[in-house]
């Protein structure tokens, strides 16, 4: 089978750190890559020589006050709606007391985008943002359901770490929001977007390990970016040297993958098992994430288990909200104690994804589904 | 009757204690050349009044819980405890609330005599604020009075990987036999709990704790820094469970608790990691720094190298990869501290700040006395 792009090549890559500004190894990530592109003979600077690769500190505002965000989540604010109302002054209580981010959302679909514009695409082919999370996540790539280019990319991406280096533990994220002015993420902005998620890793600090984790999967997915180069496929553009590899590593054209439970919010990413809040403090859990799920990324849970523990000891189990059995996510993940970002513990079921189209394979109708 | 009973008692005692007292003055004027120690002397009056302290560093949440947890318990605690009374005290309100270590300083440094007397000299911060505030609740630290709170257990956590850590000055008895006792009942290096002293004279102490006559911090790590983590939680409320313990024994049955950790600690020595002395005033610890990103203080310009991360109270020697740059380059250990010493606080997030005192920590492993509460050199 074969991939036409009806779009030019890809181009402009630019790598993002810092949307959550107290994530430091992006900002770390981006800064090493900046060093290596200004060396003209740098490893970085000759190895993809059709990509332009630029970097970009997202939040720099949280970043030197290293939090998460400033008034609310980065990361939530690039719905194409919101973007534009907001262009056009329509919200009156906004032109007043703008959110940090509303602001800098704008900045940024300048730069990058426009993320909506009838006559012209984004600037931004690509943008890969680097993320961190306080969960026992691994390595998760996380992609568009329908972004054929990117769920390639997390094929070529995992196939590559998990082949190379067995510690790796590499999994792949699928949020569905098929309609690409809903998502509300910064890598919306592109054309298409890529987010890199490792875990874990305390806030406010570097971790060696994850640098390097952050790093490898940065290196194979412009590999692959640059391997799409016509200039890489000689005189026929139709299969590319890339298809081949696929078509070998994954002889069915599926990827098994977590989607993400729908988020029951608009401008959320993923459904969630709220906990509640002290009143006394909005982001501050009135629940402990149970010791039994904790660092149990990518586990299951069944309605009955332990799920939360109170001040007082008592336990409270899992009510089976989401569905049965689920798996979790972003299990007690510090950036999910703000309502921003959304509250609780992310949700999400194992699918098999068609790497031809990016489509979600249908389940039968016994299987477990998530209530959305 | 039974009133001249007890007066012939009470004489009888009066006479015995005078006759042991007498027995003592030929050894106390030969211990009166000896090394005075740097804490309160060994005998003292008893301890009853505990606080117990969280959110001294707003980020640190675990503390938080437990203060909230213990609150709801007090009836249970008082019938466990009888011969304590035991409070709770949200430390620093303003930095938790925010989900911040510190506003302007860090909280846990502002208590040398030298800041709590130059304070009105100097442009107030939240945080010096804070400490004049705190000092006055459950001080004073200094001065002719005695501070009205006999402990002060401080609840923290550290992104770094140090288990269960019992801190403690060095020459405060009852706390360095409270940390004996603690980290015993915790399982000792067995079960990652271990005792950490820090040593320098009570008014050099910036620490909160160091209000109250006597004090000692529970640190568990790793947690990251604004989460709360079930087990953190746990492990801190059985050390603390312990603690409380020990002091309400010390008052029912001193020479038996006494005796006890003379059976678990052969030789009365206990083992404990001595922190490096600080280099800067106010500090608590001496640290193996890192250079700072120029365009912001806060964040490093070397990574903390994979081969020590995690690696607590492992030794470090000179020439052994310490730190990664921008570059990827290593950057070995230069011996600085000591040709082969033990890393604490390895990437602890509240260390990449300037206030608190940036880099890793660093100790050895000493003795301490049960006698006396002196590290043996």
């Amino acid at each position: 089978s074969t991939i036409l792009y009806n779009h030019p090549p890809i181009q402009k890559v630019v790598v993002v750190g810092g949307t959550h500004g107290n994530e430091y190894t992006g900002v770390w990530c981006i800064k090493a890559l900046e060093r290596q592109l200004q060396q003209e003979s740098s490893l970085l600077s000759t190895s993809y020589p059709n990509l332009q690769i630029e970097t970009l500190l997202a939040n720099p505002k949280a970043h030197y006050e290293n939090k998460r965000f400033i008034d609310v989540d980065l990361n939530r604010q690039f719905r194409t709606e919101e973007l534009i109302s907001f262009q056009n002054g329509e919200d009156e209580e906004e032109t007043e007391f703008a959110k940090e981010e509303r602001l800098r959302a704008q900045e940024i679909n300048e730069l990058l985008g426009p993320k909506f514009h009838e006559e012209q695409y984004p600037q931004t082919c690509v943008i890969v943002d680097l993320h961190t999370t306080t969960s026992n996540m691994g390595i998760c790539l996380i992609v568009p359901e329908g972004d054929v280019l990117m769920i390639q990319a997390a094929a070529y991406v995992s196939y590559k770490c998990g082949y190379h280096h067995d510690d790796d533990e590499v999994r792949i994220l699928v949020h569905s929001i098929l309609d690409r002015d809903q998502r509300p993420n910064l890598s919306s902005i592109a054309r298409h977007g890529f987010t890199v998620e490792v875990g874990p890793v305390p806030q406010g600090v570097l971790r060696h390990d994850a640098v390097e984790k952050t790093e490898r999967v940065l290196h194979y997915f412009l590999e692959y970016l640059e391997l799409l180069h016509p200039k890489n496929n000689g005189d026929n553009g139709d299969i590319s040297s890339v298809q081949t590899m696929l078509n070998k590593w994954y002889p069915g054209g599926q990827l098994p993958v977590y989607k993400s439970a729908d988020a029951r919010k608009k401008g959320q990413l993923c459904g969630r098992i709220r906990w509640p809040c002290d009143p006394e403090n909005p982001n501050f859990p009135l629940y402990i994430v149970h010791k039994s799920l904790q660092d149990q990324d990518f586990r299951k849970i069944k309605k009955g288990d332990a799920l939360f523990v109170d001040l007082d000891g008592n336990i409270i189990p899992y009510s089976g909200s989401h569905g049965d059995e689920v798996y979790l996510i972003f299990v007690n993940e510090g950036g999910y104690y703000y309502s921003s970002s959304g509250t609780g513990i992310g949700v999400a079921v194992k699918r098999i994804i068609g790497i031809m189209d990016g489509m979600i394979v249908e389940q039968d109708e016994s299987s477990h589904s998530v209530v959305s | 009757n039974t009133d001249g009973q007890t007066h012939l008692n009470r004489v009888e005692m009066n006479t015995r204690q005078l006759l042991v007292g007498l027995t003592i003055l030929p050894f106390l004027s030969d211990m009166a050349s000896a090394n005075v120690p740097v804490g309160p002397p060994p005998e003292c009056p008893a301890l009853h009044k505990v606080i117990v302290v969280g959110g001294t560093h707003g980020n640190e949440y675990t503390g938080v819980w437990c203060i909230k947890a213990l609150a709801r318990r007090s009836d249970e605690l008082a019938e466990s405890f009888p011969s304590l009374n035991i409070e709770t005290l949200l430390s620093h309100p303003e930095a938790h609330m925010a989900n911040k270590r510190f506003i302007d300083a860090d909280l846990n440094r502002e208590f040398t005599e030298e800041k709590l007397v130059g304070a009105k000299d100097r442009h107030p911060t939240v945080e010096s604020l804070r400490a004049q505030e705190l000092n006055k609740l459950l001080g004073p630290k200094l001065g002719s009075k005695h501070p009205q709170t006999d402990v002060i257990v401080d609840l923290h956590t550290t992104t770094s990987n140090m288990g269960t850590c019992l801190i403690v000055p060095e020459g405060d008895v009852p706390m360095v036999r409270a940390a004996a006792y603690v980290a015993h009942k915790c399982g000792g290096e067995k079960g990652e709990a271990r005792i950490l002293v820090h040593s320098m004279p009570r008014n050099q102490r910036p620490d909160v704790k160091s209000i109250a006559r006597h004090g000692l911090t529970i640190e568990v790590g790793p947690v990251p820094q604004g989460v709360l983590r079930h087990d953190a939680v746990e492990k801190t409320e059985k050390a603390l469970h312990f603690f409380l313990e020990y002091l309400d024994l010390l008052n029912k049955d001193k020479a038996g608790v006494i005796n006890k950790l003379k059976e678990w600690y052969s030789g009365g020595k206990v083992p404990v990691y001595r922190s490096a002395k600080a280099s800067a005033p106010g500090e608590m610890s001496g640290k193996i720094q890192w250079p700072s990103d120029p365009e912001n203080p806060n964040f490093p310009q070397v990574l903390v190298h994979k081969s020590i991360q995690d690696r607590d109270f492992h030794k470090i020697k000179k020439g052994d990869p310490l730190f990664i740059d921008l570059n990827g380059k290593a950057i070995p250990y230069s011996g600085s501290h000591g040709e082969e010493v033990y890393l604490m606080f390895v990437n602890e997030g509240g260390y990449y700040y300037s206030s608190s005192g940036t880099g890793i920590s660093v100790s050895i492993l000493r003795k301490v006395r049960l006698d006396d509460g002196m590290v043996e050199e």
